[in-house]
């Protein structure tokens, strides 16, 4: 039973520069839990803090029960994959795989290393590149190299410093399954970090978005995106529309007041007449005519964009309440609508959802526009 | 908070550490200590005490008795001797400066333009090894060729250009052939760095615009270099200042420099203290130029030591 | 006439009729790239100036005459085997090559920790130091010979092979702070802390990967002031008081009394053992000036 427990763990440099502020996580034995945030959020802090690169300013990290916070990071049972793969120049891919058994306090037979070198050669799927040297192989290569290096010792722990952020696209949706593929077939509890919010939803069993230090919602991939907490992980998780405005009463349900514009609204929990709120309307529940919408909200103005993306149409509009994104599936012929055309953009009440806070962290309520204070 | 930890950290194992995740490290006072007590030890000290010499009293019998006086100072500045050979040697350092630039920034261009990584190769090393080579070879070499019956003349002779020897192995020209000689690798190399970095995609596109080659070199990569040619520059006249070997070998007395001066001081007057206020004198003309550079043309002790791999 | 797509003979990527200036198309008709050729014949008889002086003191270390001329006559190892066979020349020999060897580990030994130490640490006043570090080789060498002079003598130590080693070494010092601190800079960190993820420990750490990746580094430190050692005349002569005689030294005080051929022949001697030393380092640092 390998979980890894943070208990209230801060890290705070200089007396004043708090790079992570208390945090609370249990990763539960073979999860894939991803870290994911803007930079500077902390998340690669509270990884180091796991690995034991950095020590706790305030806190415990805990390891399959025992308490690890104060050991050195080669006393710990957790294997790294660090950004720029960190693979030793000097020594050939073998040697590089080989490395933590040959540095281990138990002595390992040449068989045995070599035994567990072609076995994790074979995990990677690169056997053929055993005896060359770090700078004679691709990144892709290089990457894959770091994680069997990592995986050698068959560690309690993985840890991923944002591992893809080095590699080109289409590698990038590559790694991302081999790294889902290896870790489900070995089973063995990990924790990424990544500012990529796309890359966290594809491969986590749950995300942990961190914003300033701090954890701003803890879920699975849906509940973050169905359900977030505050408008930080609205925005920062797939693409949204928010507005701000005051919350009011319509019809059984909500509305919120933009000032310009009044929208109809589902309830989200401790909405109250009066709040500020922020709505959050995701641009795949919005549907787009060249008129005639109809549904509870409906938005016009001209299209300022209209793009293809992948298996998707992204349409950007201008409207009274300034940019809405609407996405639809792409039909056989491609774009409906193009830069100039105007159209009409609706959502029903409940794809609008209304938030009563900015972020998580400071409880920052949201700001309503121009107003004055209730 | 500490709790029942279970850590196994061995002792003896943390406070050697060198690594810099460990920010509560104070190994690297150990770490820095002997280096920085060696480098006081063995050359603060001696430079103060250079300094302190300078003012001691020079007795008739030995090197210096202790005390202090003004003298050699007085000495230094009243006497016209010593103010024109700094003059000299400050003017003879400039002058080779200017000359190890001229003659080495078109070989310092083409070799960093050269298509050919292996005959590039072949040339610097070629370049460099001379630089490692003593003054003392490289001068005597000098002085070979230009002496009465050596290769220069014998050569103008022949030709029938002249009838009589018209070079000398002694002399303002020798001397400053040779310090262009000795130096010139220098310059080339630091504006060898400087040049390289230069993206060539600059000069295609400047061609591409129309400039002929002679434009593309005043507009574009001329500018682009200036850094190099500073501390080409610099480089080459603070080496150039302290040149003893080159002056004395090729020089005569005319042509002798201060630490030229300074070195008969010390060795053949045994007047140290005159010759540590000579020395001092030089230091502070040094730092002052080196300061003067890093003010206006921003040179760093980065950009002389090698002209650095990233140098720019 | 010239061919619009006329390749400039150094490889250059534009039709040499556009590059060329105007007077120079105008007198050779476009076909003959004459700044490119001109820039290579530069260069040529540069390189002619740089190691000419070099091959005549070569010439003449062979000449079967009994004094130097130039062009010699004939090939003779006599100058080699009287500088050889000459106890002076071998004792100054034998005594450059340990000078050089004590400067070497000295200058290594302190450039080594300071560089690491600048590198790995918050260090305080880091400029200052760094400044400090590389101020030897920016004072002239007569006034470092001058002042280590006068501090041996202060402190009661002759001009011994010891002091001397120990004067150069610490001139030298820079180059090893540079050289390794350039190493240690270009270094990916992370490597290191991989080692220690994986179980090394700290000094397994250094031992395995730190210094295998920075071992071309230090061993370039050491060469560099080995050779500089070797062919360092001034403070050499300074703080050996006459006691210590190296080369440079045996070669200065011969040239008082005449050209002679067998200062040619140390000469070529010199030249030989520091072109390979410095071949070495070229191979091991591998193009430092790229």
């Amino acid at each position: 039973m390998t979980e890894i427990q943070l208990q209230d763990v801060s890290k705070v440099y200089g007396g004043d520069v708090v790079a992570v502020d208390g945090v609370d996580l249990t990763v539960e034995d073979g999860e894939f839990v991803t870290l994911v945030g803007p930079s500077g959020c902390g998340k690669t802090t509270t990884l180091r803090m796991i690995a034991g690169f950095e020590t706790p300013t305030t806190g415990r990290v805990g390891m399959g029960g025992k308490d690890i916070t104060d050991l050195p990071p080669y006393r710990r049972d957790v294997g790294m994959v660090f950004q720029s793969f960190a693979l030793f120049p000097h020594m050939t891919v073998k040697e590089n795989i080989a490395y933590g058994l040959r540095v281990d306090d138990e002595s390992h037979t040449e068989a045995e290393i070599d035994a567990r070198v072609d076995e994790m050669l074979e995990l990677i799927e690169l056997p053929e590149i055993k005896e060359r040297m770090p700078d004679q192989i691709s990144g892709g290569q290089q990457q894959r190299v770091a994680l069997a290096r990592a995986l050698a010792l068959n560690p309690e722990a993985l840890l991923l410093d944002e591992p893809l952020a080095n590699l080109d696209e289409r590698l990038r949706e590559q790694m991302q399954a081999e790294l889902s593929r290896i870790q489900k077939e070995l089973g063995v509890t990990t924790v990424f970090v990544t500012h990529n919010q796309e890359e966290a939803m594809t491969m986590s069993d749950r995300i942990v978005v961190m914003n300033e230090g701090g954890f701003e919602q803890v879920g699975d991939p849906d509940q973050v995106y169905d359900d977030p907490a505050s408008l930080f992980v609205a925005d920062f998780i797939g693409k949204a529309n928010v507005f701000r405005g005051r919350a009011g009463a319509s019809g059984d349900g909500l509305s919120i007041d933009t000032g310009e514009v009044t929208l109809r609204a589902a309830s989200t929990d401790g909405v109250a007449d009066g709040d500020a709120v922020g709505a959050v309307v995701r641009p795949q529940d919005a549907t787009i005519e060249a008129s005639g919408v109809e549904a509870d909200n409906v938005l016009s103005g001209e299209v300022t964009l209209s793009q293809r993306v992948g298996e998707l149409v992204e349409y950007r509009i201008d409207t009274d309440l300034g940019e809405f994104i609407v996405v639809e599936q792409a039909g056989r012929g491609g774009t409906r609508f193009g830069r100039g055309d105007r159209v009409e953009a609706g959502f029903p009440a409940d794809a609008c959802r209304l938030l009563t806070r900015e972020s998580v962290i400071g409880d920052e309520p949201v700001t309503a526009p121009a107003q004055t204070e209730a | 908070m500490a709790g029942e930890s279970e850590s196994e950290v061995l002792p003896g194992e943390e406070s050697s550490s060198l690594p810099d995740w460990m920010p509560e490290g104070d190994a690297w006072v150990a770490v820095l200590g002997y280096p920085v007590t060696v480098l006081v030890l063995l050359f603060a000290v001696p430079l103060a005490l250079l300094v302190a010499v300078s003012f001691f009293p020079k007795p008739s019998g030995g090197y210096y008795s202790v005390g202090f006086t003004l003298e050699h100072y007085v000495r230094a500045f009243t006497t016209p001797l010593y103010l024109e050979r700094l003059a000299f040697t400050v003017a003879l350092s400039a002058g080779t400066a200017f000359a190890c630039l001229a003659v080495g920034y078109p070989i310092s261009y083409t070799l960093a333009r050269m298509e050919s990584r292996r005959r590039r190769q072949v040339y610097i090393t070629a370049i460099v090894s001379t630089m490692w080579l003593t003054y003392i070879i490289r001068s005597y070499a000098i002085g070979v060729i230009l002496s009465k019956n050596g290769v220069l003349n014998e050569l103008l002779m022949t030709v029938g250009v002249v009838s009589e020897p018209v070079f000398t192995s002694q002399g303002l020209f020798p001397v400053v052939l040779g310090m262009t000689y000795v130096f010139v690798p220098f310059a080339i190399l630091t504006l060898y760095s400087s040049i390289n970095n230069i993206a060539p995609e600059l000069e295609e596109a400047s061609k591409n615009l129309g400039a002929n080659r002679f434009q593309t070199f005043r507009r574009v990569i001329f500018p682009l270099s200036k850094r190099g040619v500073y501390a080409a520059w610099m480089l080459v006249f603070i080496l150039a200042l302290g040149a003893y070997i080159v002056p004395k070998i090729l020089g005569q007395p005319a042509q002798w420099t201060l630490p030229v001066i300074i070195g008969d001081q010390v060795t053949l007057q045994l007047n140290v203290p005159f010759g540590a206020a000579l020395a001092l004198i030089m230091v502070t003309v040094v730092m002052a130029i080196l300061a003067l550079g890093y003010k206006f043309l921003n040179l760093g002790a980065r950009d002389l030591s090698g002209g650095g791999p990233s140098g720019e | 006439m010239a061919s619009e797509d006329n390749p400039r003979p150094d490889g250059g990527t534009v039709d040499g009729a556009r590059g060329s200036t105007g007077l120079t198309r105008a007198l050779t008709g476009g076909t003959v790239d004459l700044p490119g050729l001109a820039a290579r014949l530069y260069l040529g008889l540069s390189l002619i100036f740089i190691l000419a002086p070099i091959l005549i003191i070569v010439s003449i270390s062979v000449t079967p005459e009994q004094f130097l001329t130039f062009p010699p006559g004939g090939v003779s190892g006599q100058w080699f085997n009287e500088v050889l066979s000459n106890p002076e020349w071998v004792a100054a020999i034998r005594t450059s090559l340990l000078v050089a060897l004590g400067a070497s580990v000295v200058s290594v030994s302190i450039g080594l920790p300071l560089a690491f130490a600048l590198d790995r640490y918050d260090v305080p006043y880091m400029g200052v130091i760094r400044s400090f570090g590389v101020l030897p080789i920016l004072i002239p060498p007569v006034i470092i010979g001058v002042a280590f002079t006068s501090y041996f003598l202060a402190i009661g130590l002759t001009g011994s092979v010891f002091t001397l080693a120990v004067a150069h070494g610490v001139f030298y010092a820079p180059f090893s702070l540079v050289l390794i601190g350039n190493g240690l800079e270009e270094m990916d960190r992370s490597v290191e802390e991989a080692a220690m993820n994986l179980g090394a420990t700290e000094f397994q750490t250094l031992r395995t990967v730190t210094f295998p990746i920075i071992r071309a580094n230090v061993f370039s430190g050491v060469l560099f002031a080995f050779i500089l050692s070797l062919n360092e005349y001034i403070i050499a002569f300074l703080v050996s008081g006459f006691t210590v005689v190296t080369v440079p030294i045996k070669i200065f005080s011969s040239l008082r009394y005449s050209y002679s051929p067998v200062i040619a022949a140390i000469s070529v001697i010199y030249v030989v053992l520091t072109t390979l030393l410095v071949a070495v380092v070229e191979h091991y640092t591998g193009g430092i000036w790229d």
